[in-house]
């Protein structure tokens, strides 16, 4: 079989504000017909609905749900094949948690035209059978591959992948979250089983790759970017891999200014991102898929947008 | 390669999408800044602002009151900071108001639980207390013996240094961690009341050291408290780090 590579071109992080009108040059220098996916993704969003305050601090009148939507709808506007993931903790942090429970939280999302999120430990707060009320709000699906809910008020509420179409692209989307004990009260997470990431992510993955066939398998993950201890975190899960393309982190509420690449059990290259915190930026990749010579992608990398 | 030719030919052949080849990813992030404010907005937009405006309105009304006014930035830090300083106060205080038959030896609270890295100049309002201190964690006392407390200051250390009350000093020395009191030191045998969120108390932030041990509920959250006492603060908040209570790089 081919080992699959994934191909990371370093280019054109920050200020991508200026890139959205003229998005399309970059599809401009791909020969018509490529297939192209865009994933925009976030991660810690903690109900930071509002601007953070015009306090004078560093992230004073940064993000904002409604800025958020202005920039998903003209990233939308010029490109035709969009998916839009959270990787969890949508829930905490300001004081429209406190008083309604992640009720608007979950519209807003639900509004912006998220695709599919995974659970966080913070998504916990209010208790499970808060989230299975505010998930009534969602419109999109709670992705979990290694929490068992059974005989939880989760139970049957969540899905452990979903697989969506753009534009003739096959995209496997699953989720991992974080190992709850001595993070999150066990009065919040109760009969909730925690379940290997590595081992129930690559079960994942392979049934995406192999069976469901899927172009892409996306890994939406709340165990953080990289602990200095054994802790698993998404470089340690990359590299304990095989069948997963790319990683869209959180927990950690890391800055990554580019992705990280990360060779897997195969020695392909993973791809890991993390946007932060906060709503204060959305994370993009454009994926192409230029055909199976090696040597063409390498030519790739020289390409600037 | 020849072969798999013939087998791509055969999977098209025989009607079966071919997989796409190998993907090429191109990253780019976009700040979420308040540029993005001047577009002009759309139905959408519109819908969402409405969407929210009836819970804003809600939030405005509780979360607009001043409870005093920042002189000094309270910053986040470890191994320690004014902000956890003068987080860890206030709980002593609180602690003491609430249990007066009780020696409250110190208080403390988990760095991870503090939300925020800093609130600015300038008023201080109730919702930024909000921002600092999300959780619905309540203020408890336990009554642990010297040698747990060691136990409890060392697991404190070992993550990077927690907000910790003055009443305590934990230096870092070639023989070990050096622990005073109120300026003694430590007495392995005597009991000690400390004063943190149940969070802890349950065992949070791998604190299996106190997990299981009884406490005593104040039935106050600590948020609550916070907001009560930045209210008596008597002229602007202004408060300096000397280093000494988490004294361990």
């Amino acid at each position: 079989m081919l080992s699959r590579r994934i191909f990371l071109r370093k280019a054109a992080v920050g200020g991508g504000l200026l890139l959205v009108p003229g998005a399309g040059a970059a599809a401009s220098l791909l020969a018509a017909g490529t297939p192209r996916l865009t994933i925009l993704h976030t991660n810690d969003w903690h109900s930071q609905i509002d601007p953070f305050p015009d306090d004078g601090g560093r992230n004073a009148n940064q993000g904002g749900a409604v800025r958020r939507l202005r920039l998903i709808q003209q990233i939308r506007a010029a490109e035709p094949n969009v998916i839009l993931l959270d990787s969890g903790d949508i829930f905490q942090g300001t004081p429209y948690f406190n008083f309604f429970s992640g009720e608007l939280e979950m519209k807003l999302m639900t509004q912006m035209g998220y695709d599919a999120a995974t659970i966080g430990n913070h998504d916990f707060d209010g208790g499970m059978e808060n989230l299975a009320t505010q998930l009534k709000h969602a419109d999109f699906p709670m992705l979990s591959a290694n929490y068992d809910f059974s005989g939880t008020p989760l139970a049957g509420k969540t899905l452990e992948h979903q697989i969506f179409e753009r534009g003739g692209i096959r995209i496997g989307v699953f989720g991992l979250g974080i190992e709850l004990d001595g993070l999150v009260p066990e009065s919040l997470y109760g009969k909730t089983t925690y379940m290997d990431p590595v081992e129930k992510g690559n079960a994942t993955a392979a049934l995406l790759r192999h069976q469901k066939k899927c172009d892409l398998v996306i890994c939406l993950s709340h165990l953080g970017y990289k602990y200095r201890e054994d802790k698993i975190d998404d470089v340690k899960l990359a590299a304990n891999s095989k069948d997963i393309d790319v990683i869209l982190g959180g927990h950690t509420h890391t800055f990554l200014n580019e992705p990280t690449e990360v060779n897997n059990l195969l020695g392909d290259p993973v791809i890991i991102n993390q946007v932060g915190f906060g709503g204060l930026r959305l994370g993009r990749l454009d994926i192409t898929f230029p055909g199976n010579s090696r040597r063409r992608c390498v030519a790739c990398n020289n390409l600037r947008v | 390669m020849r072969n798999l030719l013939y087998l791509l030919l055969l999977l098209v052949s025989v009607g079966c999408r071919a997989p796409l080849s190998s993907p090429t990813v191109q990253p780019r992030f976009y700040p979420i800044s308040d540029k993005l404010a001047e577009d002009q907005a759309g139905t959408q937009v519109q819908s969402m602002v409405s969407t929210i405006a009836p819970y804003k309105a809600q939030l405005d009304a509780k979360m607009n009151r001043q409870l005093a006014t920042v002189k000094t930035p309270l910053k986040k830090a470890s191994p320690e900071s004014n902000l956890g300083n003068w987080m860890a106060d206030l709980m002593a205080a609180a602690a003491r108001d609430l249990a007066p038959g009780k020696t409250i030896a110190f208080a403390t609270a988990n760095q991870g639980g503090l939300r925020v890295n800093e609130i600015g100049t300038g008023p201080l309002l109730v919702s930024e207390i909000y921002e600092l201190m999300p959780f619905d964690n309540e203020l408890v006392l336990m009554d642990l013996s010297g040698a747990e407390v060691t136990e409890l200051l060392a697991h404190i250390a070992n993550q990077g240094g927690w907000p910790v009350s003055e009443a305590v000093a934990v230096s870092a020395a070639a023989s070990g961690l050096k622990i005073t009191l109120s300026g003694l030191p430590v007495d392995a045998k005597a009991t000690y009341t400390v004063a943190m969120p149940d969070y802890i108390a349950n065992g949070g932030s791998n604190s299996s050291m106190v997990k299981g041990k009884p406490y005593q509920k104040t039935g106050v959250l600590i948020r609550d408290l916070l907001i009560d006492y930045a209210a008596r603060s008597s002229g602007p908040i202004d408060v300096n780090v000397t280093g000494k209570r988490m004294n361990i790089k």
